[in-house]
């Protein structure tokens, strides 16, 4: 202590204390009280309190789930394929967000491993139009196991009303207006456009995996699990087709046939695009768009929005 | 602070003023101004008073390194009044409004600096216009974000919490990572704080959301590929990627607006901006901006036909098997 300065004491007790007390916490020897001369000194424990308060589940709520880390709600079921299902979820603390979580048995760990990768190198690409097409690729957030299950966690896309297998349950007898696949099938004509100039081919477009945003005509493809590089981009040129013909013919146990309210030329290019492997090839996702682009025009003249009702096409 | 009254007319004459002037007129400043300088700060007061029985904290955290100065010029230069005229379209009583600006601690001169919370046109645009565009960041792909994180934390005090349990707003907008932690050594030299360890962000957030709803803006969809998964990681739905940094004002007026319940929906954001005289385009993009997070305000799904309990059956795929495997 230099001369003037009087010792440190303790503001409850006048113990003295410490010299250190003058920039850091001491505990006071006589009156054991935590104290601190210091007006600037901070804690992180004050921090670290918020951020357990924040973390902390409420109580009730249905049922959680923690992944990396973070805690999920379940709120509602979206869907079951072979063997995952689709939870609406919601993500708890500071960083909430409505999350879709894909559940399988443990031994599908790997495979949703490997499909978050896929999510993820795709989501990384810098090309042209990647601002645009991510938006309409599954975002990955996390995967793990939890719960005795596989997960895969991707962020939930809002105004997407469910798939395009979902809508044929609410139309078993297909799509009424035939506009309506015009443009479904345009969509996923041009992320395939984009994916196939990256290399990238998805193999699998049932129409499970076609979510649909009804408001915005918006279509958007899930259920990467099956997607590679360098495949031959065909197979999902001619996937798409039958997908489209299934949304006109209905559900059934048989490949979709046309069905006759489907107008001359639209007919003609689907049944090309679904049964002539090598034709797809050779057109390419961008000549298969021209080409329906051209079938749009002389069915239905120029285009125009027709809004889309999902349970009553 | 907060004193006095907002005047839509006399913030838009102010703007006026200066329609001609370059953005370097506008943000004269060539270094961190005195009065916003955090060091030694105490406290920032969000105050009730008379004009203002009902004070609400909204703080603009700005990044002014070289990517993202766009933000602050049109706000100086045009949009302030707009985001100001919208909230009083949502019948948002008193707005007190509070500018920051974030550099890069590691780099910059300034790396952080604050100015009061203000009611009136004057003294917003005031501490807005005294901010120091640095235009740094020091190429390390992070910002020192975290810095308001602490500092909201710390040293600020709002009447809408502490009297009305009514959490104030914070509007950061960057485009680049976050540091993982509040560093003791940088506080002790911008603010003269003495930490006893460092902070890791997610603590700072967690202490600043007790008192705030945190958004951070990306000011379009290019910019989001660098930095969006680790801020959703921090802020989930309040990740707000714009497609234009012009938009800023307008989503920020809107997430105030639905999230005190003044804006019932996307509809109700959509009516008041094109009352505010936006374009449909710029409507649409702001409305498409704010959809996850207006989905989050929800409680229900977001939009599919199933209810708790309605499982839905498994796909029919017999066809689809036999065609393709």
């Amino acid at each position: 202590m230099t001369p003037g300065h009087t010792s440190p004491s303790c503001p409850q007790c006048g113990g003295s204390l410490p010299r250190q007390a003058l920039w850091r916490t001491v505990n006071c020897s006589y009156c054991k009280a935590v104290v601190t001369l210091n007006t600037r000194w901070v804690e992180r424990a004050d921090f670290h309190a918020a951020w357990t308060r924040a973390h902390t589940r409420p109580a009730g709520g249905g049922e959680w789930l923690t992944l990396r880390g973070a805690s999920y709600r379940l709120l509602e079921p979206l869907g079951r394929g072979e063997r995952s299902e689709a939870w609406l979820a919601e993500r708890h603390g500071p960083a909430r967000l409505r999350a879709v979580l894909k559940l399988a048995p443990v031994d599908a760990h790997d495979a949703l491993a490997c499909e978050a990768d896929t999510l993820r190198h795709l989501q990384g690409l810098t090309a042209a139009g990647s601002a645009y097409f991510s938006l309409r690729l599954p975002q990955p957030l996390a995967h793990g196991l939890a719960n005795d299950q596989a997960v895969l966690a991707l962020r939930a896309w809002p105004g997407f009303w469910g798939s395009l297998a979902d809508v044929l349950a609410f139309n078993p007898t297909g799509i009424a207006d035939v506009r309506h696949a015009v443009w479904l099938w345009r969509r996923v004509l041009e992320l395939l456009g984009y994916l196939h100039d990256q290399g990238w081919c998805h193999r699998d477009l049932r129409p499970e995996h076609w979510l649909i945003h009804p408001a915005d005509h918006g279509v958007n493809l899930v259920g990467w699990g099956r997607a590679v590089e360098g495949a031959d981009p065909a197979v999902d040129l001619q996937q798409s087709a039958w997908a489209m013909r299934a949304a006109l013919a209905g559900r059934g146990d048989a490949a979709p046939a046309l069905p006759a309210h489907c107008p001359p030329a639209l007919a003609q290019l689907l049944q090309r695009a679904s049964e002539d492997r090598d034709w797809c090839r050779s057109e390419g996702a961008d000549g298969l768009t021209r080409q329906l682009s051209a079938a749009a025009l002389a069915d239905f003249g120029p285009p125009r929005f027709v809004p889309f009702n999902p349970r009553q096409t | 602070m907060g004193h006095g009254n907002y005047s839509h007319a006399a913030h838009a004459a102010l703007l006026a003023d200066r329609a001609s002037l370059s953005a370097n007129e506008v943000f004269s400043q060539r270094g961190c101004h005195p009065l916003m300088s955090p060091r030694g700060l105490s406290m920032r007061e969000s105050r009730d008073s008379a004009d203002h029985p009902n004070a609400l904290g909204i703080v603009f955290a700005l990044d002014v390194t070289g990517s993202m100065g766009d933000i602050p010029r049109n706000l100086a230069q045009r949009d302030l009044p707009q985001f100001m005229g919208l909230l009083g379209a949502c019948a948002i009583p008193d707005p007190q409004v509070l500018f920051m600006a974030i550099g890069d601690a590691t780099s910059d001169d300034a790396p952080l600096q604050v100015g009061q919370f203000e009611s009136t046109a004057a003294l917003i645009d005031q501490w807005l216009t005294w901010s120091y565009l640095e235009g740094g960041g020091g190429g390390s792909g992070s910002e020192s974000y975290e810095l308001a994180f602490y500092l909201l934390a710390q040293h600020t005090d709002m009447d809408c919490w502490v009297k009305r349990k009514r959490r104030g707003y914070l509007f950061m907008t960057g485009d680049e990572l976050p540091y993982p932690a509040v560093s003791r050594h940088q506080v002790d030299t911008l603010l003269g704080d003495k930490l006893d360890e460092d902070i890791p962000i997610e603590e700072a957030i967690a202490a600043a959301a007790e008192q705030y709803h945190l958004f951070f803006l990306i000011p379009d969809l290019k910019r989001r590929k660098g930095c969006e998964d680790r801020w959703r990681d921090l802020l989930g739905d309040h990740v707000i990627c714009m497609e234009s940094p012009d938009d800023t004002c307008h989503v920020a007026a809107a997430l105030v607006g639905l999230t005190e319940g003044r804006l019932a929906d996307l509809d109700a954001a959509a009516r008041a901006l094109s009352g505010q005289g936006l374009s449909r385009e710029r409507v649409s993009a702001v409305v498409r901006a704010l959809r996850p997070y207006a989905e989050l305000l929800k409680p229900g799904a977001v939009g599919l036909p199933l209810r708790p309990g309605a499982r839905p059956a498994a796909p029919a795929t017999s066809w689809w098997k036999r065609l393709f495997g």
